[in-house]
Parts: structure tokens; sequence; C-alpha cells
């Protein structure tokens, strides 16, 4: 009996002791890869940011820069967007880049978007046809513009939002195109900004990424940020720290190694030629940027290309965020299921040297830290307290640990907002810096516990349920000018 | 029985204190730097304000001279900002008065010595501040400023004599080509070059004939900005190298010469073996609206290229205008891939559009050509376009005519999306009572 316990015991201890070691690992590797990723970041926005200073591709001096840019096409899915798709489309025609198309597709909404086009647009139905032969669901009609002529519609039967970028493909006549949200709002200078890293190197450089920042609150006129702000939701503030983060702090350490593996839907300017060899837009994942980014640079490791994938950090792309708590855990689980998903579509990339620091770091990252996170830190946070309470964790070590979580959580938000305010200030007023920085304490406490929920959630649905695309209510930001 | 052991726990105790104070470093200084920022910056926009109400016409030299001398750092780069900014602004009338007030003062001749002898950043402001000014001091220091050790001094220095548009700064460009930092895009050097040589193309052929294919390229590219008819021959001796992209370069450049060389270069180039080489071709060709080269275009609408077959439509558009003739014989030929991309080529110019709005005019040649031609169309099955229009065209006789002309056509189908387009509450009583009567009858 005794030796029975005795084992017993044993087996116990080293599972608990197992398990403190996993924990432990893992937090400090995710620290230090995070400080790692910060140091890249200032490295990376200071570089650039100074090269700003004098732009080598500098539209204002240079008049002769109007004829010789190449012309980019902005692809507008819309799905029910009867609300904001034209004030959408107008605020794209008044961007500062002057060689612009749109193509809106519309993407069989059930509400009056087709209508609100014609109507606004004076479209009519056209018999142009599709230049590019990428697979699409089929299309009902292509109209034009008699009052711009810039502007082509195309209505197809509904297929998701790959699908229509796809279509919207097809029917560009541009070498460049952006893929983009009906309701994000660029500023002016975006497409320069975003397409200047391209022709830098247009020979390497086949997509750029830009920043998404949350519009909820900013004064909007004439479809033009007027005035960024802060809005006092917690669901928002929350957001743009944790977009700052993502960002600014993180997606231009990866830029710098070649590793970026998100082009924000919302927000991507690629080669067409590029995306087009690299198969199109994937319809059968729910985060179809993040697959067709992986898809890119699989193909070319695989073909030998020497492509390269770019965050713009100054690139910048307004858009409305969940502002409830019911909207923001549906997006966050579907990004979470669709990271799932294309990390299991991808799995040959993982740990294999042949696709260099997306096979060897980006993808081992969003394993272990994106996707596996929520496993061990649920766990962390289950069984610490349990352990604690039958004393096989020291009280003190218990607090210090927990403390030291929380201030590495805290840090980490800071220095997103220091690298935002000091190289890519948006918000000016004080009242927005208060906000900021009380909310990256807050976040701390709930929303990040919360957060893991949605995502162990979505990891449970991954395997066990059924992976659907949730469609986000938008509320439209052109007749919003709040204060 | 506690598995951290106590040295651990020191450290990390220590680190959380460290962590801690961090953040709260981190925090106030943060807020800290917002709040000087935004009071700086409102600072700022204060001083520029004020100077650019000091700084207004009949502009002084020596009260400008007096407010520099007397002016801290931060006063004098809002001085520098209105300078730059009046200088982009100010009436055509008064610039040439306001340029020799600035390039009179000794603030210019600062900035002379300053793009000499000063820091690497000074010297990148200094050549960025003589960028506003043209005046051939200013121009000669930019030049020299081309050989600066500093790659930021040079791309300023190169950016600021594309904003001048100096003429005397095209040799030193052409000289310094091959030494200038790899940092500046090819679109920038060219832009700058065709700035500097905008009247004077000639002075750029040189580039033409150097050994490095950058270069030929980049000045191919820069004249075919500004060619006229004094660098005609250098185009078209240039136009059969070696490189495809000089190529296409020459054919974009011949465009802007029409003359009989041109047209003849442009349709070698437009059987070149390079795509790109054919596409730029047929534009150019559209572009100088050679009636000799509706032949090559009509051709090139064969192309196993998309992108050139839509060129094609596009020279075939500009040098004949959008006759249904090419259509239907494009149609005859049985040439799917080049009817498609002629009829979308054309329909983004409103070719249906105009043919539509003619059937409405008074019986004639015109009027008759164009319903013939929708019968073909009708015949061939492209009639989405023209269902809409009996729906949506803005002059009944044109919606009246089209409804007339789609009752007759072979296919049945048609006849079965007609009948269910006179159900459309949108769709005129007239039309739809007539086209569910002739359905009954049928």
């Amino acid at each position: 009996m005794k030796v029975y316990d005795t084992i017993f015991e044993a087996v116990v201890h080293w599972i608990a002791w197992g398990f403190e070691a996993v924990i432990f690992a893992y937090f400090i590797s995710y620290f230090l890869l995070n400080v790692l990723s910060l140091v890249l970041s200032f490295w990376y926005c200071r570089k650039y940011s100074q090269s700003t200073l004098t732009n080598p591709i500098d539209f204002e001096a240079l008049d002769e820069l109007k004829n010789l840019l190449p012309p980019v096409t902005l692809v507008v899915p819309a799905y029910n967007e009867e609300r904001v798709i034209a004030h959408s489309i107008r605020s794209l025609l008044a961007l500062s880049y002057s060689r612009l198309e749109v193509v809106v597709v519309n993407d069989g909404s059930r509400d009056g978007t087709l209508d609100e086009l014609i109507r606004s647009f004076s479209l009519r139905r056209s018999e142009v046809r599709p230049s590019g032969g990428l697979p699409t669901k089929p299309v009902k009609g292509i109209y034009i513009s008699a009052v711009e002529p810039r502007v082509v519609v195309v209505d197809k039967v509904n297929g998701g939002k790959a699908d229509s970028i796809n279509a919207g493909i097809n029917f560009s006549q541009s070498p460049y195109f952006i893929g983009m949200d009906a309701d994000s709002l660029f500023e002016p200078e975006a497409v320069s900004h975003a397409l200047r890293l391209i022709l830098e190197d247009p020979e390497h450089v086949v997509a750029v990424g830009g920043v998404v920042r949350g519009i909820n609150g900013s004064i909007v006129d004439a479809g033009r940020i007027r005035r960024p702000h802060l809005l006092f939701n917690f669901w928002v503030i929350i957001q743009v720290i944790e977009y700052l983060r993502s960002f600014l702090a993180g997606r231009t350490a990866w830029s710098l190694m070649n590793g970026l593996v998100i082009i924000p839907g919302a927000f991507g300017l690629f080669q067409k030629a590029a995306v087009v060899e690299a198969g199109g837009y994937a319809t059968d994942t729910v985060t179809e940027d993040f697959e067709l980014t992986l898809r890119m640079h699989r193909y070319a490791r695989e073909k030998g290309l020497k492509w390269r994938i770019m965050l713009a950090p100054d690139a910048v792309c307004w858009t409305e965020m969940p502002a409830s708590r019911k909207v923001l855990s549906s997006q966050r689980k579907r990004w979470h299921e669709g990271l799932l998903q294309t990390l299991l579509l991808h799995r040959k990339m993982l740990f294999n040297w042949r696709y260099g620091v997306v096979g060897l770091v980006a993808l081992p990252y969003e394993l272990f830290y994106e996707a596996g996170g929520p496993l061990i830190e649920i766990l962390g946070l289950v069984l610490m307290p349990v352990l604690f309470l039958l004393g096989w964790v020291d009280e003190s070590a218990f607090v210090v640990f927990t403390a030291l979580a929380f201030f590495a959580g805290v840090l980490f938000s800071l220095m997103a907002v220091l690298i935002d305010q000091i190289y890519f200030p948006r918000y000016h007023f004080p009242r927005d810096a208060i906000l900021l920085l009380a909310f990256s304490l807050i976040e701390c406490f709930g929303y990040r516990q919360l957060y893991l929920w949605w995502r162990l959630e979505a990891t449970w649905n991954f395997f066990f349920g059924t992976v659907v695309w949730r469609v986000s209510e938008r509320s439209g930001f052109a007749t919003r000018a709040e204060g | 029985m506690p598995f951290v052991s106590a040295p651990s726990l020191q450290f990390l105790q220590t680190a959380v204190v460290v962590m801690a104070l961090c953040n709260f470093v981190l925090g106030v200084g943060m807020f800290f730097l917002m709040q000087v920022r935004y009071s700086r910056n409102l600072a700022h926009g204060t001083r520029r304000i004020s100077f650019a109400n000091l700084i207004v016409s009949p502009w002084d030299g020596k009260n400008l001279e007096e407010l520099w001398a007397a002016s801290a750092r931060d006063d004098r780069e809002a001085i520098e900002e209105v300078l730059a900014s009046d200088s982009q602004l100010v009436g055509d009338d008064e610039r040439e008065a306001f340029q020799s007030f600035v390039t009179g003062c000794s603030i210019y001749a600062h900035w002379i010595q300053r793009i000499r002898t000063g820091r690497s950043l000074e010297r990148v402001h200094a050549a960025k501040m003589l960028g506003y000014f043209p005046d051939e001091r200013g121009v000669q220091a930019l030049a020299d400023g081309l050989r600066d050790p500093s790659p930021k001094v040079e791309l300023s220095c190169v950016l600021s004599l594309g904003r001048l548009k100096a003429p005397a700064a095209v040799p030193a460009l052409m000289n310094s080509l091959s030494t200038l930092p790899k940092s500046i895009p090819a679109i920038t050097l060219t832009a700058v070059l065709a700035g500097c040589a905008r009247g004077e193309p000639k002075t750029l052929v040189g580039l033409l004939k150097s050994p490095e294919d950058s270069i030929r390229i980049l000045g191919a590219w820069a004249i075919s900005e500004v060619a006229d008819q004094t660098v005609l021959r250098e185009l078209v001796n240039a136009a059969p190298d070696a490189h495809p992209e000089v190529r296409a370069k020459v054919a974009r450049g011949l465009a802007r010469i029409p003359d009989p060389a041109s047209v003849e270069a442009l349709i070698t180039l437009a059987h070149d073996p390079v795509w790109f080489v054919r596409l730029r071709a047929l534009h150019s060709l559209g572009e100088l609206r050679a009636p000799e080269g509706g032949e090559v275009a009509l051709a090139a609408l064969a192309d196993e290229v998309r992108e050139v077959r839509y060129r094609a439509a596009y020279a075939l558009r500009k040098i004949q205008g959008m006759k249904s003739e090419a259509v239907l014989s494009i149609l005859r030929t049985g040439s799917r891939l080049g009817f498609d991309s002629l009829i979308s080529e054309w329909e983004r110019a409103g070719f249906l559009d105009s043919i539509a709005r003619d059937i409405a005019e008074p019986e004639g040649t015109r009027a008759n050509q164009s319903r013939e031609f929708l019968r073909v169309l009708i015949g061939a099955n492209i009639t989405s376009t023209l269902e809409n229009f009996v729906l949506f065209y803005p002059n009944p006789e044109v919606r009246w005519g089209l409804a007339n002309l789609l009752l007759e056509s072979p296919h049945p189908a048609v006849l079965d999306r007609l009948q269910a387009l006179a159900k459309d509450p949108r769709c005129d009583q007239q039309i739809a009572r007539a086209i569910l009567e002739i359905g009954l009858v049928d």
C-alpha cells in the first residue's frame, strides 16, 4: 500500500512538474519572441518612417509620375451593403491616386445594393466580357457607368468574398489590384503609399498589406476621415489596441523577415499576375486573405521565385470594428477557425526548411502561439489555481507568475501604442492617449480570458462542429459624424 | 511540496518589479509624449500662421533676412515651410517676383552653403529647399549633390531637380545614372529625366546607346514621355533593340510623333515576338490614329494574349471609330476571343449605347445600318444588354425599336426572356402589351 502511495504521488508530482514546465516554457518563449518582434518592429518602423521623409516616389514633387504610374483596380466585394456602398465608392474615386478603376462585385445581395449602385452611378447593362479566367460563380450581368467611366459593377450569384474578389480580378484591367471590404475607408494617400513598396522593387514585391484601423467614433465627412477619434466603447478601444499590437508591433517584424503570412482582407495590394499564377483566392476557406498569402509564399518557394510580401505601415484603411460582444466573438471565432483550417491545409510547410522563414518560424509561431495558445493558456488559467490550492505551487510563485504574465501583456500593448505614437500617429488628442493607456491595463482583466474562451470554442467547432462564414452587421460610416 | 525553487522565484520577483516599473514609466512617458506633441503641433501651427502673415506681397528681402536672423531654430523651420508652401501656392503673375525675392535673400545662399558643407540631415534639408526655387546656383549645387556620399542626399537632389525641371541638370543626371543608389526607383529617375528634358528630348538620346540595359531602358522610358520630331530618327533606330523593355518604351515614345516613319516602325513592333512590345505598339498605333495600323489591329484581335487583343480593339476604335462593320467582320470569322475583346473594350467606351441611340434617328443610312447590325447581334444571341435597354433606356423610341428588333429574334429563349421582362413593373406598359400579345400569338 505504501509503495502504491509513493508511486501514485510520484506520478502526480511528475505530471504537475511537467505541466508547470510546459506552461513556463510556453510563457518564456512567447515573451522572448514578442520582445524580439518588438525590437524588429521598432527598427522597421523607424527605418520606414525615415524613408518616407525623403520619399523616393514623391508624387507631390514629380508631376511626370502621373503618366508613368501603373493603373490599379480596387476590387470591392459587396454583399448586402445598400447603406454604405454608394458612399464607399465615391470616397474611393476621390483618392489621390490618379489611375484608379473600381470594380464592384455584387455578390448576390438580398437587399438593394445593385439598385443603389445603378441609381447612384447611372449604370447600364453592358456586354463587357471577363479578361481573366479565375473560376467563379456565374456572373449575371456587367454594368458600366454613364457618368463615371472608372466604375464597373459585376453582378453575380452569391459565392462569398473570395469568389467575389476572383470575379473582380477577372474584370479588372490593371496589372495591380486591391482587395478590400465594401466599408473600408482609405486615407487619401493609402494607395500610393502601398504601391510605393512595389514600385521600389517591382521584380520581387508582389503583395503589400496596409494597416487597418477602427473608424468608430471618428469624424467622417464626404467619405474622408476628418478627425480620427476613439469611440468610448470597451470593445472598440480593446480592438484598436489589438490592431496596433498586431500590425505595428507584429506584422512589421514579419514583413522585415519576409515572413508576413497575412495580408489583411480589408486592404491588400497585389500584383494581379502573381495572384492569378498562384490560383487566385480560395473559396473553400473562411479566412481567404490568410490562405492566399500563405499560398503565394508556398508557390514562390516551390517555383524558386524570389517574391516578397510586405506591410506598408503608413498605408491606412479605416474600417468599422464590431462594437458589441456578440459580433466581435463571431468575428474572432471565424478568424480562429480560418487559422486552423489554413494551417491544416498548408501543414506541409510547417517546419520545412524549403519554405524558409515562413515554414520554420512564422507558421510554427502561428501553430504554437495562435492556434495552440488557447489550449495551453486556458489550461494554465484553470490548473494554476488548482495546483495552488493543493499546495503544489508556492504561494509567492503563483502570485509572481500571474503578475509577470499581466505586466508582460501590458508591456506589449503599451509598446505597440508607443510605436504608433512615435512613427505613425493618428490620434492627436490627449483624451485618446488616456483611453489607450487605460485600456492597455484593463485589457488583461477579463477580455483576454474571454478571447481565449472564444478561440477555444472555435477550436471545438473546427474539430467537432461546422465551420461557417458569419456575416457582421454594419451601421454604415457615411452618416456617422460624432465627436 | 512546491516545485519552483527559491532562487528562481526571486528572479521572477525582480522581473515583475522591473516590468511593472517599465510599464509605469512607459505609460507616464507616453502620456507626456502625446501631451507635448499636441502642444508642440499647436504652437508650430500658430507660428507658421504668424510667419505666413508676415511674409506677404510685396515681398521685402531685407525684412525676411531680419526675421530669419532673429529667429530660433524651430522658427526658421516654420519660415522655410511657409516659403516652400508659398512657392507652390503663389499665382503665376507673382511667381517670378516671389522666386527672385527668395533666391536673392541670404537664406538661399545659406541653403547652398549647407548642401555643400552641412551634416547629412542638413544637406538633405537644404537639397529639399533648393528644389522649390529655380536658380542656376541652386541647380548647380543640386547637380553636385548627385555625387554626395550620402544616398539620402543624392535622393533629395534627384527629387529637387525633378521638381525644378531644370534642363541644365540633364548632363549631370545622365552621368550619374550608373552611380546613383539602387534604392532610387527607376520610375523616379524616369520622371526626373523626363521633367528636366521636356522640350529638349534630344539631350537624352545618348542614353539609348548605353551598353547597360537598365540605362537604355531608363533612357527610352524618359524619352517616351517627352518625345517629339527631333528624336524620331533615334527612336526608330532603337526600335530593334535587343532588350524587349527598350523596344516597348520606344513604341510608347513613337506614339507622340505623328510621322510615316513612326507608323512604319510601330507596325513592325506590332509583330514583335514579345507580347508587351506588341501591346505597346498597338496602343501607340491607336494613339496616332494611323489608318495604316487598322489592318494590323484587326489581325491582332486574334492574338494569343488577351491583353494584346484588348489593345488591338482599342487601336481599332481609335483608328476607324466604333464601326459595326468591324464587329461584323470579327463575328463572321468566328473568332470568339477576338469578338469578346472587341466588344468588351468598345463597350467601356459606350459602343452599344451609341448604336442604340442611332435607331431612334429618322430613317436613313445610319439608322438602317445600326438596325442591321443589331439584327446580326441578336442573331448571334448577344442580347442581354439590349434586353436591359428595353427596360431602362431613357429614350422611349429606342426602347420600342429594340423591343421590335428583339421580337424578330430566331432564338426562343430571347422571346421567353422578353416575356418575363414585360411582366417587370418597370417595363413600359405599351411595350409590355406588345410583347405579351406577340407571345400569345406565338
